[in-house]
């Protein structure tokens, strides 16, 4: 069923997989979220030292929905910090798309005590809902981490709630993510 | 007894979160207070973003980047989960799903709900659209579980839903017709295209896609949106309890511009706002 997804999840974003990997180099991505992730990376390479961003972004790591400790996001800001502007643009594409992949294997997981074909059905709806379909990448990130909330909460796992708690918080999103939180906890208490 | 083992075990979860995120956490308590997202009047959160059920239902059936809705790209206010899977959800019959349903539809209206609530809300109504289309994705995949010991009918609900997603939600992004034209990356951010602007008091309203600075290392204005600096709203003379409100500093003083462009941190700056005088004092 894995496969299933990764199948789906290639011709959702077929177009940036097969037509054009530039395909989403226009609009928030272009004149905010990339150049920020340049910058995050170059401070990063500079070991953590000076301002972040003299530019534009006061108190750089401060803003929650520039994810400066997200680790996905950090890794790839490092790694694209090596590459040029096309390059490192790919690769930041790359990781906002993967996040859609690991919320459909979240959500999965999540419906998968009602059947095989129904946790398919459930993923694929869940992931892949139309308000999940941002260009922003702190919504992106925040929201795949929405299934393996839920998945943590109805199991009863500690460990994956904490962790999805604190990557939710650092991906960025609050406006969602504050509200998700306490809501999963009525679910653990109550489901 | 069992009770009390829960809230133990879930405290120890929520702690566990709040290890990770701490470092996210305490640096944003220290910047909140700094910035014009704090103390926003129940008339500053729904001055945009607020849908009514209408809205909601053609975000729901229709969820195309067509049009604006009260401020915002219609993208941000679909809860949109298929019509196959809005069909199912009807099919759902958990009570508490249908309640939580209702009450996320009214606070996204923005009206008494919301009112009532203000102190708690962090943005626009219209964010709680998003977990409209959550409880509608869960009571969805219900009513499809409903269905599922009809084996052929369910195979062909999957292979229609997977369809509907695959055809029209793509189109979510990039926001057509509100986007620019998409270009390569070392095009765009070309250095010829940033030549003329280097040694000029040129700041925020570069030509797209070079509005923030960073790329080339050119000085701006700084971020002018919900979350920007109550100081640098100040400069600017931006009075947008939203932000956004005058990205180029037309309000600004040319003195204030000249001074900004000097400074080599955002704290001297501060350090000017908490003076409340001249900048350049």
């Amino acid at each position: 069923m894995i496969t299933v997804l990764v199948f789906f999840w290639l011709l959702f974003f077929r177009r940036f997989f097969f037509v054009n990997p530039y395909c989403y180099a226009t609009s928030e991505p272009m004149d905010q979220a990339f150049p920020c992730s340049r910058i995050l990376g170059e401070w990063y390479r500079r070991g953590c030292t000076g301002e972040v961003d003299p530019y534009y972004y006061p108190y750089y790591t401060s803003i929650p929905f520039l994810h400066s400790f997200y680790p996905p996001h950090v890794i790839q800001c490092y790694l694209g910090s090596f590459l040029g502007l096309d390059a490192s643009f790919i690769l930041y594409s790359f990781t906002m798309v993967c996040h859609f992949l690991f919320a459909s294997i979240g959500a999965y997981l999540l419906f998968s005590p009602l059947g095989d074909l129904t946790a398919l059905f459930g993923a694929i709806t869940l992931a892949y809902m139309g308000y999940n379909i941002k260009q922003n990448s702190c919504i992106n990130y925040t929201v795949a981490w929405t299934p393996w909330l839920l998945l943590g909460a109805t199991t009863h796992n500690p460990w994956l709630t904490g962790l999805a708690i604190g990557m939710g918080t650092l991906a960025g999103y609050w406006p969602l993510w504050l509200y998700m939180v306490p809501f999963s906890c009525l679910l653990w208490l109550f489901f | 007894m069992a009770l009390h083992g829960a809230i133990l075990v879930l405290t120890l979860a929520i702690l566990l979160g709040l290890l990770i995120g701490g470092i996210q956490i305490l640096q944003t308590a220290f910047y909140y207070q700094k910035s014009i997202r704090s103390g926003k009047t129940y008339a500053q959160l729904t001055e945009i973003g607020k849908v009514s059920p209408l809205q909601f239902l053609r975000g729901l059936i229709r969820p195309l980047p067509i049009r604006m809705v009260d401020g915002l790209f219609s993208t941000e206010i679909t809860a949109s989960v298929g019509l196959t899977g809005l069909a199912l959800a009807f099919l759902a019959r958990d009570v508490r799903l249908c309640g939580a349903l209702i009450l996320f539809i009214l606070l996204a209206q923005g009206g008494w709900l919301f009112r009532l609530t203000s102190k708690f809300q962090l943005r626009l109504p219209a964010r709680w659209t998003y977990f409209s289309g959550l409880t509608l994705a869960v009571m969805a995949t219900q009513g499809f579980s409903t269905l599922s010991l009809l084996s052929p009918i369910t195979n062909l609900l999957l292979i229609l839903q997977c369809l509907n997603i695959l055809l029209i939600h793509p189109k979510l992004w990039p926001m057509k017709p509100f986007c620019q034209r998409i270009e390569k990356p070392s095009w765009a951010f070309r250095e010829e295209a940033v030549a003329h602007l280097r040694g000029k008091p040129r700041v925020q309203g570069l030509p797209y896609p070079l509005t923030t600075g960073q790329i080339h290392h050119i000085k701006t204005l700084g971020y002018s949106g919900g979350s920007q600096l109550k100081a640098m709203a100040w400069l600017r003379g931006d009075t947008n309890p939203n932000g956004s409100g005058d990205h180029f500093g037309r309000n600004m003083a040319p003195d204030k511009l000249a001074w900004w462009l000097q400074q080599d941190s955002w704290q001297a700056l501060e350090e000017a706002y908490g003076r409340q005088g001249s900048p350049a004092d």
